[in-house]
């Protein structure tokens, strides 16, 4: 997506849905994005509820719906809701830690044309995924991957959020991924929900966040599907966003049918509605946080050569480390190379 | 491929690699009524500026391969 006119126009709705379908996990992971966040007891939508909001996502034409959790194949009814998403033609993703999938499953799931599922792994080996998801979590998601590519279900990926102590894996994965005859994702650690409480421990330093922008540059084949674009090198200006989605492309729902503008702003300031309620396209068109974040501008940036990469970052990491949505991206790559200008005066800064 | 109206013509998605193409033309909105479930080339009918019009737009989809023709097989 190019920034145009038309991108910041107002569209009829979202091009794509994440969909929180559950808040039931059988992992704890350290960086969780769903832990903490969201209404306490909170009773998520039944199935007629979820059936009338896929029916009016396909009356919106909405193409896409990303499902994630917790973990949805706890849910039982969620083998029943992706069927009957993918009965209306929209094209349904689904984030799992694949240590649910059996054969059986996977034969059902393999019949379905227009799914695509990501696995999370946080490591290519067992102690560094381990740490991170979980005692013997590893051990326990490879079976599921390997059940995915035995059994022929071509349309998946590995997915790793990608932090400090994983950070040297990255070639690795994409090998293990290679070996399944999978895709490789990379997804932004973000100060959200769980991650909160280990920023400090699981960020990127600056260096990284660099090695990693140049990696990135000469892999374009890696898929990094979110907020990426504070670090792309140019070389992957062709490839996916350049910009923040959230209320312009995208929304999320959290499992009781909140909707957020991006399922990394689930704080209670930017709570727009709740399908139970509303019509998402009400919530969509209307509501308050959904207007707010299309106005958003983050006039620093824009005299920054590298503007039309990025239009300031993810907000939603300038939210939770700065208070302010207003404020740069805070791992932005031109704020590092001024940074570092300033601290090594010798030093230019390179484009 | 799916595509939907928008206010600025229409927005195309490809549901191979989620893709997106955005396609500025609201001549192409009053000609194509509903691009997805609907007849585009039937708009061709109301006049031939109008029907000229549109396939210089629709060869345009084409090539880019947001769109393909597609072989008449029933009877006329």
């Amino acid at each position: 997506m190019k920034s145009t006119s038309w991108t910041r126009s107002l569209l009829n709705a979202p091009v794509n849905l994440t969909w929180e379908i559950t808040s039931a996990c059988n992992l704890s992971c350290r960086h969780c994005l769903s832990a903490k966040v969201g209404v306490s007891g909170a009773r998520e939508l039944d199935f007629a509820q979820c059936a009338g909001l896929i029916d009016e996502l396909d009356r919106l034409r909405v193409f896409q719906i990303n499902f994630g959790g917790g973990e949805p194949f706890l849910r039982e009814d969620f083998l029943a809701i992706l069927e009957y998403a993918q009965s209306k033609g929209i094209v349904t993703c689904v984030s799992t830690n694949g240590t649910v999938l059996d054969r059986g499953l996977v034969e059902r799931l393999k019949r379905m044309d227009r799914l695509y599922i990501q696995v999370s792994l946080d490591g290519a080996g067992e102690e560094t995924n381990d740490r991170i998801r979980g005692e013997g979590s590893y051990r326990r998601i490879l079976a599921g991957i390997e059940l995915l590519a035995s059994r022929g279900f071509a349309r998946f990926s590995l997915n790793m959020v990608v932090t400090r102590l994983n950070f040297r894996e990255i070639p690795l994965l994409d090998r293990l991924a290679k070996e399944f005859g999978a895709g490789t994702r990379l997804s932004r650690f973000r100060p959200a929900g769980g991650g909160k409480g280990v920023w400090d421990q699981l960020s990127l330093s600056r260096d990284q966040l660099q090695e990693l922008s140049l990696f990135l540059g000469s892999h374009p084949d890696i898929l990094t599907a979110d907020s990426f674009f504070a670090i792309a090198a140019r070389d992957r200006r062709s490839l996916g966003l350049n910009m923040c989605g959230a209320a312009r492309m995208t929304c999320s729902v959290s499992p009781d049918g909140s909707v957020y503008p991006c399922a990394f702003l689930q704080d209670d300031i930017f709570l727009a509605g709740n399908v139970t309620r509303q019509s998402l396209a009400s919530i969509w068109r209307e509501s308050g946080p959904f207007r707010m974040m299309r106005g958003l501008r983050i006039q620093s940036c824009e005299s920054c050569h590298r503007f039309d990469l990025c239009h300031g970052g993810c907000p939603a990491v300038a939210y939770f480390l700065t208070g302010s949505l207003r404020h740069p991206d805070p791992e932005c790559m031109a704020t590092f190379r001024q940074s570092l200008a300033a601290e090594n005066p010798g030093t230019r800064e390179s484009a | 491929m799916r595509a939907r109206k928008e206010s600025f013509g229409l927005l195309f998605y490809n549901t191979e690699n989620a893709r997106l193409t955005f396609v500025r033309s609201r001549e192409l909105l009053l000609l194509a009524g509903d691009p997805v479930h609907g007849s585009i080339l039937s708009a061709q009918a109301r006049c031939q500026a109008e029907a000229a019009r549109a396939r210089r737009i629709l060869d345009a989809l084409r090539k880019k391969g947001l769109i393909r023709e597609r072989p008449c097989t029933g009877a006329q």
